[in-house]
């Protein structure tokens, strides 16, 4: 290692007990800086996630898509064998429906898991080495998107297998995927902080997701009335996951824009204050973090 | 920036931690909550089960200095240098550093062991902030350093422990850092390659780069450092040229550990008893020192053999000596028995020393008494000694230089 010629240049960095959102220019300039150089580092750290993931299966890639399939085929053969009794309100057949429902609820999920994972993932390079924790955030929503990417590949061979049709406006598909991805990673970022020091919030939202599956339509559109219509209504997936289905296959688009725009709003500025929180609290969580 | 603002100021740190998890965990959403609404992490105080991991710590490293970091486990040093690294928060005080920071801490931090140590330079050379393409650069000047050709596409779950150590400073070191954090990793791989790392390491200091060293060897700290702070229960108590500090730490080290009264273990039946080893407590290398032994014996012993055994503070021996070997005509009296023994030289590095007694009726069998490390005794550093090694030998130098005719 040589030593450089001293660089008057060099960053010069103060450590107080101060805490940084007293000066907030400092705050986002720093922070943006990091954004910037932890592109390169995230990409190669979700390349190895996936790399090593991968390389120790014997069936590979197909495990991205395994899951999803076997959920599907649960649904479907219990929606045949007449014990559910789903109206899609149109013409898709079941399978497609299911499956189109459990591609976009993994994504949520990965996007859910992803800050929190990561970060208890990486605890014994985030307590050794200082990087930017927005490598970690980036690597997880690379790993979210590699596998959904997969999966919706395997919708498409299910669609064709089908013959089913897909609508012009499916091109537009990536905005639902991306307000569902920010949505998750949100929630999961913001509960992040208190998640790094106690595993209830881990175990909690293992409990947490399964009740919100059926209120969510996944598996079946909302129901005209009920109670569980009511619930579904204030539901932030239901627009998503509605237009979504509508984008693909048709179907009203026009009802769903506005709740739409609202919770992809919401996302993308409570991600922000997520990110700049996350920023601020690391290096407590660090300290009280054991590898 | 000054140009003579030295790379790493520390002043004034306390840094506090906490013993109990679960208070630990409740003060840290406390601590989160205070951040977040601006108050910060300044406290002069401990809550119940926490306690000081640093307390009022200052030092400075300068430009091409080296500083050693030493003291017991959970003094502080590697807390200190978390703090440094920007890791985690001062609770007071205030550390200025001027310059990128590069931390040779647990070596192969990052790696994956599924993956092949090419892939692992990868994914380490991106953590240290480099960019695919300089990345690749650097790849094969890694591979030549840590002498892994042959395994570098193999998994690196497959390696030794040595190999991980190798390849992770490898790494490390293709860097070009202006301040450089070390902790406790050099006492990898073999002593070639460990060479080798220290080589690199003086390049950095030479060519101007400032160096903060954590090591429990006193070698290491000796060799590699200007000056020394000697961390104790979170305090600085005392901080100067690197012999000076260490030979200080090395002494008090070895009282601490020297044999408490439950630790002197008195071996043998009784027939003869250790009252008392006398010596003076303290000289300076190269004096002489006399050992004085008192024994008291129940019975008459004709042709018994007197053991005595000088021990550094690491236990090893460094005299071992006994009167039959010696040729020395020894009789035990039923009764008080005094034995002198006189070293005439005594060239020792600085540092404690001991004196074992041990009496046996014939060689190495039938021990009647052992006394381990009864007495003991400093050596200090004489003024003009600036060596190191196990003996202080004060060699005279002649350099003669003959002129080549062509």
């Amino acid at each position: 290692m040589t030593a450089r010629p001293f660089d008057e240049r060099a960053p010069v960095r103060v450590y107080t007990p101060e805490s940084p959102i007293r000066q907030p220019r400092w705050l986002l300039a720093d922070a943006l800086r990091d954004v910037r150089i932890s592109r390169s580092l995230g990409w190669r750290l979700a390349m190895r996630d996936i790399t090593a993931q991968y390389r120790q299966t014997a069936l590979g890639y197909a495990w991205a898509v395994l899951p999803a399939l076997m959920l599907t085929l649960v649904w479907a053969i219990l929606n045949s064998s007449s014990i559910l009794n789903v109206n899609t309100n149109s013409a898709l057949p079941y399978a497609v429906f299911a499956l189109t429902g459990t591609i976009f609820w993994q994504l949520f999920i990965d996007a859910l898991n992803a800050p929190l994972s990561q970060l208890s993932g990486n605890r014994t390079m985030l307590v050794r080495v200082r990087f930017p924790p927005e490598a970690l955030l980036f690597s997880g929503l690379v790993q979210v998107a590699f596998s959904f990417v997969i999966k919706l590949a395997l919708l498409g061979v299910v669609l064709a297998a089908y013959e089913t049709p897909i609508r012009w406006t499916a091109i537009f598909i990536p905005m639902p995927a991306l307000a569902i991805a920010a949505l998750g990673t949100v929630v999961g970022g913001l509960l992040t902080p208190l998640g790094a020091l106690y595993k209830d919030i881990q175990q909690g939202l293992t409990a947490v997701v399964m009740p919100l599956l059926f209120v969510t339509p996944v598996f079946y559109p909302p129901p005209a009335a009920g109670p569980l219509a009511k619930i579904m209504k204030f539901n932030p997936l239901t627009p998503l996951f509605e237009a979504t289905r509508a984008l693909l296959y048709g179907g009203p688009i026009a009802p769903h824009v506005a709740s739409f725009a609202a919770v992809f709003g919401a996302s993308i500025a409570l991600a922000f204050l997520g990110w700049l929180l996350l920023r601020l609290v690391m290096p407590l969580l660090i300290e009280r973090m054991e590898a | 920036m000054n140009a003579a603002a030295p790379p790493i100021e520390v002043e004034g740190i306390w840094k506090r931690y906490c013993r109990s998890l679960k208070k630990s965990l409740r003060y840290g959403v406390q601590d989160v909550t205070k951040e977040l609404i601006g108050r910060g992490q300044e406290a002069h105080g401990l809550r119940p089960s926490e306690f000081w991991a640093l307390k009022d710590v200052s030092l400075t490293v300068d430009r091409g200095e080296s500083v050693g970091l030493i003291g017991h486990n959970g003094a502080g040093k590697t807390t200190l240098l978390k703090l440094i690294n920007g890791l985690v928060k001062p609770t007071q005080g205030k550390i200025t550093v001027r310059g990128s920071v590069r931390a040779l801490i647990a070596l192969g931090t990052g790696f994956n062991p599924v993956l092949t140590g090419r892939d692992n330079i990868r994914v380490a050379s991106a953590i240290l902030g480099y960019s695919e393409k300089q990345a690749q650069e650097r790849a094969e000047e890694i591979i030549a350093f840590s002498e892994l050709e042959e395994f570098i596409d193999t998994p690196v779950q497959s390696y030794s422990s040595g190999m991980l150590a190798r390849l992770g400073f490898a790494v490390a070191v293709h860097t070009q850092p202006d301040i450089l954090l070390v902790d406790e990793v050099l006492a990898v791989g073999d002593l070639k390659f460990g060479m080798k790392c220290f080589q690199k390491i003086n390049d950095f200091r030479s060519g101007g780069g400032a160096i903060m060293l954590v090591s429990h060897n006193p070698y290491t700290i000796r060799a590699n450092c200007d000056r020394v702070a000697w961390l104790e229960r979170g305090v600085v108590r005392e901080i100067g040229e690197t012999s000076v500090v260490c030979d200080r730490y090395e002494v008090a080290m070895a009282r601490d550990s020297a044999p408490t009264a439950a630790l002197v273990q008195e071996h043998g039946d009784g027939t003869v008893r250790v009252v008392e080893v006398e010596c003076s407590e303290s000289i300076e290398s190269g004096d002489e020192i006399e050992v004085r032994i008192a024994l008291e014996a129940r019975r008459t012993l004709i042709d018994p053999i007197v053991h005595v055994t000088l021990t550094a503070a690491g236990g090893q021996h460094i005299a071992v000596n006994d009167t039959l070997a010696d040729d020395v005509q020894v009789r035990i009296d039923e009764g008080r028995t005094e034995v002198i023994l006189r070293y005439p030289i005594v060239p020792l590095r600085p540092g404690l020393y001991g004196v074992t007694v041990a009496v046996s009726e014939r060689y190495m069998t039938n021990l009647l008494v052992m006394d381990l490390n009864r007495a003991m005794f400093e050596v200090r550093r004489k003024t003009h000694d600036h060596g190191a090694g196990v003996l202080s030998l004060n060699p005279e130098w002649k350099v003669a230089s003959a002129r080549i005719v062509r």
